[in-house]
């Protein structure tokens, strides 16, 4: 099975179907498919081989998607790199996963509308890791996401084509996307594609770009495109409840709240504004999107909603755990399809890295009566900023190498617009130099991304061992 | 009590964040310059939000956040000052 080859049937199917809005240009399916395979055509030209990673490196836009599918089509997998990472950030990525090539926004103005053939860096090897053939994992690979962290986290989530497809099958039960269906999208596509980007172009559907941020230009978007889904962060949310224009968006049919937890208070407002409630969904790179919150989104939007059909969940240990709301928490396991293949980095099997077939996720949550999910925290400290992962150790380790730094200790705190943003507690070194706050964070932002940088940094005597800043607290 | 911070120093301030942590150096942002024609997401608009929120101790209400308010550097620091005027 190839995602591409999938692609291929609904554009066969649907050929003059828009495939992707941006702006005043309309791609169609059949348009797409021709870029695709001019894309592939040149990348084949250029060295892109069966089972090779390659890097991309773009912002949203129709040539982001056009990539993908082009790398799929030739059988190699894609690795998204953030633009937002800074130079030494890609060199670890390289350090970790065997790319063989690199495309990236900055080599040069894409033109793929013009015809134009795009170019990437010449291709550059590694070390030769013997897991770069497809055929030598077994693993037909489509995607590994790399999540930057700290040593003996597992880096690169591995999917194959046919995992993605069992994640897309399963979601669209319950989303039910058809060729009738118009998704605005908004978030960065290096982060969201798999139950998003990918199963609307196997169901037909049409993509629409977000021309900007501004509420007023999305609204006007949203109807003049038709828009009859939404996939947006609370922030988006917020921002367009604030909307004081009047525009209403009477063709949306569902808006799926992700990325972090939903603020009552924002799905309140929204709902206030537009008369349609926000569907809360919990999804996690390794195992897909497994809860959305469309039944009860109106009288529960606290919840992420009911565990869709195709998957099953296991509260654990909910000794170690307070109740919250009247429900007895736990942690959260998962089992069901589309799981991921492997790690890559180093290289564990799917298989190996569940519990007896479940999936540990680190979400602390309870259910109630209904089945209706309710999420209250992680059992590790990873920080989710905006819906970006950050870990504490990478950014710690950037602090220690500051002279004046003797201590510190990075956390999450919790934060209205961001679910949380990354603070530290800093213990200056008695015998060295005095350091701001401000010259400490511009020291960071050298060699760690601009979300990674700790945005309030506090100075202490002495730093607690364990930090706890969500609302559970774990007995020992 | 902390003391009023001129518009100036803001615009400074804004100016250097934006440069440093927004936008590639080399695409020499300016005060005037239209952040969404260069290239400002969503992603960014929060990290701008969160800076002014540090810096300045002040959440820019959702209702101001808009393209006639937050079009360049230049407005978003108008706005900044206007808002800790009425502090």
């Amino acid at each position: 099975m190839n995602l591409y080859d999938l692609f291929k049937k609904t554009a066969d199917r649907y050929p003059e179907n828009p495939a992707i809005i941006e702006g005043s240009r309309i791609v169609s399916y059949r348009v797409l498919d021709t870029i695709i395979s001019g894309i592939a055509k040149d990348l084949e030209a250029k060295g892109v081989a069966p089972g090779q990673l390659i890097g991309l490196c773009f912002p949203n836009s129709i040539a982001y998607i056009a990539f993908t599918y082009a790398i799929w089509k030739l059988d190699a997998a894609v690795v998204p790199i953030d633009v937002e990472l800074k130079e030494n950030e890609i060199r670890q990525l390289r350090g970790q996963l065997p790319i063989a090539a690199k495309i990236d926004h900055k080599a040069r103005d894409s033109g793929l509308i013009t015809g134009k053939c795009p170019v990437i860096d010449t291709p550059y090897y590694y070390q030769t890791v013997n897991l770069l053939a497809s055929c030598q994992t077994g693993i037909h690979i489509a995607f590994v996401r790399f999540t930057s962290g700290t040593t003996g986290e597992r880096k690169g989530v591995v999917l194959s084509h046919e995992r993605i497809f069992e994640r897309i099958q399963s979601v669209n039960q319950v989303l039910q996307v058809t060729p009738d269906d118009n998704v605005l999208w908004i978030l960065p596509m290096s982060h969201h594609f798999v139950s998003t980007i990918v199963l609307y172009l196997i169901n037909g559907a049409t993509i629409v770009l977000a021309n900007g941020i501004w509420s007023r230009s999305i609204l006007k978007t949203i109807n003049r495109e038709h828009v009859t889904l939404l996939y947006a962060s609370p922030f988006h949310y917020s921002l367009l409840s604030a909307d004081s224009s009047g525009q209403m968006i009477p063709m949306v049919r569902l808006a799926v709240s992700t990325t972090i937890g939903l603020p009552v208070e924002i799905h309140e407002r929204f709902f206030r504004r537009f008369g349609l409630p926000l569907a809360q969904a919990y999804g996690i790179i390794e195992i897909g999107l497994v809860c959305i919150n469309i039944e009860n989104a109106l009288k529960k939007p606290g919840s992420v909603g009911r565990v869709l059909p195709d998957y099953q969940i296991q509260i654990k240990n909910t000794k170690a755990y307070s109740e919250s709301d009247g429900l007895q928490c736990g942690e959260l396991f998962f089992s069901g399809p589309g799981f991921l293949d492997a790690y890559f980095h180093p290289w564990l099997k799917g298989k190996n890295a569940l519990v007896n077939g479940w999936f540990e996720t680190g979400d602390i949550g309870g259910m109630d009566e209904e089945g209706s999910l309710y999420l209250y925290g992680r059992k590790n400290n990873v920080i989710n900023t905006a819906g970006i992962k950050v870990f504490p150790g990478e950014v710690e380790t950037v602090l220690s190498k500051h002279p004046a730094v003797a201590e510190s200790c990075v956390y999450g705190e919790n934060h209205d617009r961001f679910g949380q943003i990354v603070a530290a507690k800093v213990v200056l070194d008695r015998t060295g130099e005095r350091v701001s706050e401000e010259a400490l964070q511009l020291f960071c932002g050298k060699t760690l991304a601009g979300y990674k940088v700790p945005k309030q940094i506090e100075f202490t005597e002495h730093i607690e061992k364990t930090v706890s800043t969500g609302k559970i607290r774990r007995s020992q | 009590m902390q003391t009023k911070t001129s518009l100036d120093t803001i615009e400074a301030q804004l100016l250097d964040f934006v440069r440093c942590e927004i936008y590639d150096p080399c695409l020499g942002i300016e005060a005037d310059t239209h952040l969404i024609e260069a290239g400002l997401d969503s992603f960014s608009l929060l990290k701008i939000l969160v800076f002014i929120e540090k810096k300045f101790d002040l959440i820019i209400p959702e209702a101001e956040i808009n393209e006639d308010r937050m079009r360049s550097v230049q407005h978003i620091s108008q706005l900044i000052h206007e808002l800790l005027e009425s502090k």
